[in-house]
């Protein structure tokens, strides 16, 4: 019987167990994630997706003399787009030793056993499981933001930066930062949102840093008194000259995002400075599509359908004779930002 | 007693995994600990996972930290066994990020051309 023959026998850790816990956990991280709210998961069968674009076009026919025929409606056709995804993972090892001490408590009692050791891996899997979520929110992110996702190859450390395609001009670049002094900041916003309810049909509010907010509050219109307007005179204010319930999103959450292929991190914002996004009507901007994994199917026959193929999968095997155990958690998930309701602009600020 | 919080042990992160993969073989020889370095011995007393070991026609790298001493002052590591005994991974795929990142310093030419040398059945990635 190998080491972790206990572990294999344990129901609770068994692959199944482990994919169920997972699927349970809330996406969110405790809501310091929102990707599922900008980019709520679409089922899909495939981890290859084809888009459709949404044509903009929008003809006005013409009059025309009696006995005669009018304007012809030419056919426009939508652009396509094949998004290939791979999946994100993320993994742990024990090894022998480690596996000893976490053992030696617990030898021969099967009921401290299920006290301790059920306690600390399933609560090792999770930090796999959010790990994978917080992929998702940086991916989520970076292409609302940027229309890009870069991959790094968790391994060498190499990153790839893949586009999106997206009409450039709805990512725009301010002339000038509007922190600088002959720039209205407020002014800019304004004329910056109204372009954009026009382009994306529709605006509840945007996103953006901290710093980039404070550059419009600065410039907006002094209150009464002469008094700088608070965080919410100037929401309201804004709400006022759009003529719409207008909210700003602060966006200053950070994550531990790796460097290299090695194990050290670095903390950094999740949105990225001087950016702004208009959040469209409805709030969804995209999907984030979850494909199945194919590996989980067998798990999901097993279980009677009570794992969701499309979910995190959990797996975890034994090697070096039984002395060694990874443990992995797989999602076939990917952003997909819908291009017509992009709208960004770099405030340089 | 006044109430009191006493910091006991500091936090920080775990040694990251040098292979990529199973590791299914391994063997045990035995190392010079005196020539090791506070790099590869932490303060611990701990032999990290990711030190390139060569005995003889045998290149290994350590997979899990093993406690070696009882820290890595000069003097503890100066007066350690020559011949301790230690497990190494000799078939794999070895995370250079990790290892440097465990070691704390980048592998030497020395280490690299083990790893990478006619004898290694070790690959090394980046």
């Amino acid at each position: 019987m190998d080491y972790f023959s206990w572990l294999g026998a344990e129901e609770d850790l068994s692959n199944e167990a482990l994919t169920v816990r997972a699927q349970t956990l809330p996406p969110n991280d405790r809501d310091r994630l929102t990707f599922d709210l900008y980019f709520p998961f679409l089922p899909v069968d495939s981890t290859t997706l084809s888009s459709i674009t949404t044509i903009d076009f929008r003809p006005v026919a013409d009059r025309r003399e009696w006995n005669t025929r009018g304007r012809q409606i030419p056919k426009r056709t939508p652009g396509t787009a094949s998004l290939e995804m791979i999946p994100i993972e993320s993994w742990f090892k024990i090894e022998e030793y480690e596996l000893q001490k976490l053992m030696e408590p617990i030898m021969g009692d099967q009921a401290l056993f299920r006290r301790l050791i059920l306690a600390r891996i399933p609560d090792r899997v999770d930090s796999l499981v959010f790990a994978n979520r917080r992929r998702m929110e940086i991916d989520a992110s970076n292409a609302w933001a940027n229309g890009t996702i870069v991959v790094m190859n968790p391994t060498l450390g190499t990153t790839q930066t893949v586009s999106y395609g997206f009409d450039a001009g709805r990512y725009q670049t301010a002339g000038t930062a509007w922190s600088d002094g002959g720039v209205n900041a407020y002014d800019e916003f304004i004329a910056w949102v109204e372009d954009g309810i026009d382009a994306i049909g529709g605006a509840v509010g945007a996103r953006m840093r901290r710093a980039t907010f404070q550059a419009i509050q600065a410039d907006a219109p002094m209150g009464a008194l002469g008094l700088r307007l608070t965080r919410e005179e100037v929401q309201r204010r804004v709400s006022d000259d759009l003529g719409i319930d207008f909210q700003f999103v602060i966006d200053e959450n950070r994550l531990d995002v790796f460097t290299d292929g090695g194990i050290v991190t670095t903390r950094a914002n999740v949105w990225p400075a001087e950016k702004i996004a208009l959040i469209p009507q409805g709030v969804a901007v995209g999907n984030t599509a979850r494909a199945p994994v194919a590996r989980a199917y067998q798990m999901a026959q097993q279980t009677g359908g009570e794992i969701d193929v499309r979910g995190t999968a959990v797996f975890r095997e034994a090697s070096n004779g039984g002395r060694e155990f990874t443990c992995e958690a797989q999602d076939n998930a990917f952003p997909v930002p819908n291009g017509e309701l992009i709208w960004v602009i770099d405030a340089g600020v | 007693m006044p109430i009191r919080i006493t910091p006991t042990t500091p936090g920080g992160a775990d040694y990251g995994h040098v292979t990529l993969g199973p590791v299914d073989h391994t063997v045990q020889v035995p190392i010079n600990l005196t020539t090791r370095t506070t790099g590869e011995i932490d303060r611990f007393g701990y032999l990290k996972p990711g030190v390139v070991v060569v005995a003889g026609t045998i290149v290994g790298i350590t997979v899990e930290a093993i406690k070696v001493a009882n820290d890595n002052a000069p003097a503890t590591i100066a007066a350690l066994p020559t011949d301790f005994q230690i497990g190494v991974a000799t078939i794999g795929q070895v995370l250079r990020h990790v290892v440097e990142d465990n070691l704390g310093r980048a592998l030497t030419g020395g280490e690299v051309a083990s790893l990478t040398g006619a004898t290694s059945r070790l690959v090394l990635l980046g």
